[in-house]
């Protein structure tokens, strides 16, 4: 996976970003956000985002894939190969 | 490799799909054979009776390697104790005596102990309980040991079980072992048996620093030695460590954030039974020593030991967890949101806790303070959870 970009996400990731981490959404759509040094999300919560964008985006999140998220953006590159239709803005 | 949490049976929930999920099964009828064992064996039937379904099974506190963190607690191999022949058949006859389906050796390390693996496993065979899952980290894995301990293993009866498909988890946390004699390992059981025949786990660690799994390194290992990794074959087990939450030690900023109690209670059953398959649950864990405790996560508070199986039938053990007022309350709830009516919501959201287990800590001192109940065995039982190095647990190998 790719570092963090520059550049936005789609409304689904940032709102399931929203959603878990209780930031505002329009705070979750860069990229380049951390999950975990930005926006405090920590194991659990992570478990919880990727069960919310799977069920949003109806895919299945590899384990192996989920372990190399570090970042908004790596989330999004994971919609993009997975649920090309979810449409990063 | 193949998503945790996939092919989850629950009891009373849905059809069972046969062999599928890391923990298959091979009979859809499973909970109906459990059942007519636990009936035989003249354990209650409720809604919520707390009967386990698979015991964790720590068949020697040795381990031939030094971890950082291990979740285990295990200990040196000078230092370490391995049960001794008369314990481990008492062990098991004590688990026939209550129709147990399934045992999970675990340890230490129990490739390290060997002759006692071999021992649990003929003496679940003879007693029909299945060996649901073996744990190892790998060591054995050498080109030499590869192939014979397999066949050690098929020798003893691995392969015999009559419910559940044998699971091999391989943890490659942060081991020193060679990631090639995993490798090796994992070649071997996905070339030499079906996966109706053996299922194949990795248990991954990330590195506190880095976050950084090392089932990568293991699948650029493999791949350079044989090619595609046989991700349809393998089995993860990577969720409920991402982060490394329950590292102690851990500096901050490596843990992000609090969680509250609430929010650890609302995810125990989905984080853990993926982990250690919904039909295992409920579960249990009989520590080397000997005690028993009514759940097998990882760090489980000391109050859920109910007794120690070295002293007392496992059937009282059993029905004194099974009349345990917080045990009723999570059965019932399906894991620690069973909690929800009995403990305070202002204390659930107000108080934090690294991990489920501290979580779980805080509610049972919250439940018990509440209810005036005391979790875990009464007074007279905590004697013999003493851990004695007894001669028979001192040098079996």
């Amino acid at each position: 996976m790719n570092g963090p970009a520059a550049g936005s996400v789609s409304p689904l990731l940032s709102n399931a970003v929203s959603r878990i981490s209780g930031q505002d959404p329009a705070a979750c759509k860069d990229r380049a956000l951390l999950l975990a040094d930005d926006l405090c999300i920590d194991s659990l919560a992570l478990a919880e985002l990727i069960e919310v964008i799977s069920a949003k985006a109806a895919i299945v999140i590899p384990d192996e894939a989920t372990g190399r998220v570090r970042s908004v953006g790596d989330l999004q590159d994971i919609l993009d190969a997975r649920a090309p239709g979810t449409g990063t803005t | 490799m193949i998503k945790e949490g996939t092919g989850l049976f629950v009891a009373g929930r849905g059809d069972v799909v046969p062999y599928t999920g890391k923990y298959a099964v091979k009979t859809p009828d499973v909970f109906d054979q459990v059942e007519a064992g636990f009936a035989r064996a003249g354990l209650a039937q409720t809604a919520a009776a707390y009967r386990p379904l698979r015991v964790e099974f720590e068949l020697t506190t040795r381990c031939n390697d030094s971890c950082p963190s291990c979740g285990m607690g295990a200990l040196s191999m000078r230092d370490g104790v391995t049960l001794g022949d008369a314990d481990l058949d008492r062990l098991v006859g004590e688990f026939a005596g209550i129709a147990l389906p399934s045992v999970a050796v675990t340890g230490g390390e129990p490739f390290a102990a060997m002759r006692a693996l071999r021992r649990v496993i003929a003496a679940c065979r003879g007693a029909d309980i299945d060996i649901s899952k073996l744990t190892s980290n790998g060591w054995w894995g050498s080109p030499r040991r590869c192939g014979p301990t397999l066949d050690t293993l098929e020798e003893a009866g691995w392969l015999g079980n009559r419910l559940f498909v044998p699971l091999l988890m391989l943890s490659v946390g942060q081991q020193s072992v060679p990631l090639a004699h995993v490798a090796r390992i994992i070649r071997h059981l996905t070339h030499r048996y079906t996966g109706r025949e053996v299922n194949v786990a990795v248990s991954s660690l990330a590195d506190p620093a880095t976050r950084r799994h090392r089932v990568y390194d293991l699948i650029e290992v493999y791949e350079r030695e044989y090619g595609e990794f046989p991700h349809d074959r393998v089995h993860s087990t990577m969720r409920v460590y991402l982060n490394n939450d329950r590292l102690d030690g851990q500096r901050k900023a490596e843990r992000p954030g609090q969680t509250s109690l609430e929010r650890w209670m609302d995810r125990c059953f989905d984080c853990f039974a993926p982990t250690v398959g919904a039909y295992v649950l409920p579960t249990a864990l009989v520590k080397a020593s000997g005690c028993f405790y009514s759940c097998a996560a990882f760090n489980v508070p000391e109050k859920l030991a109910f007794g120690n199986v070295l002293a007392e039938p496992l059937k009282a053990i059993v029905e004194r967890a099974a009349a345990s007022g917080y045990v009723q309350a999570v059965r019932a709830g399906g894991g620690l949101r069973g909690l929800h009516g009995v403990v305070p919501a202002q204390f659930t959201r107000a108080t934090y806790a690294p991990s489920f287990c501290d979580a779980c800590a805080h509610l049972i001192d919250k439940h018990d303070e509440i209810t005036g109940q005391a979790t875990g065995a009464p007074p007279a039982a905590l004697l013999t959870l003493i851990p004695v190095e007894s001669p028979t647990c001192a040098a079996t190998q």
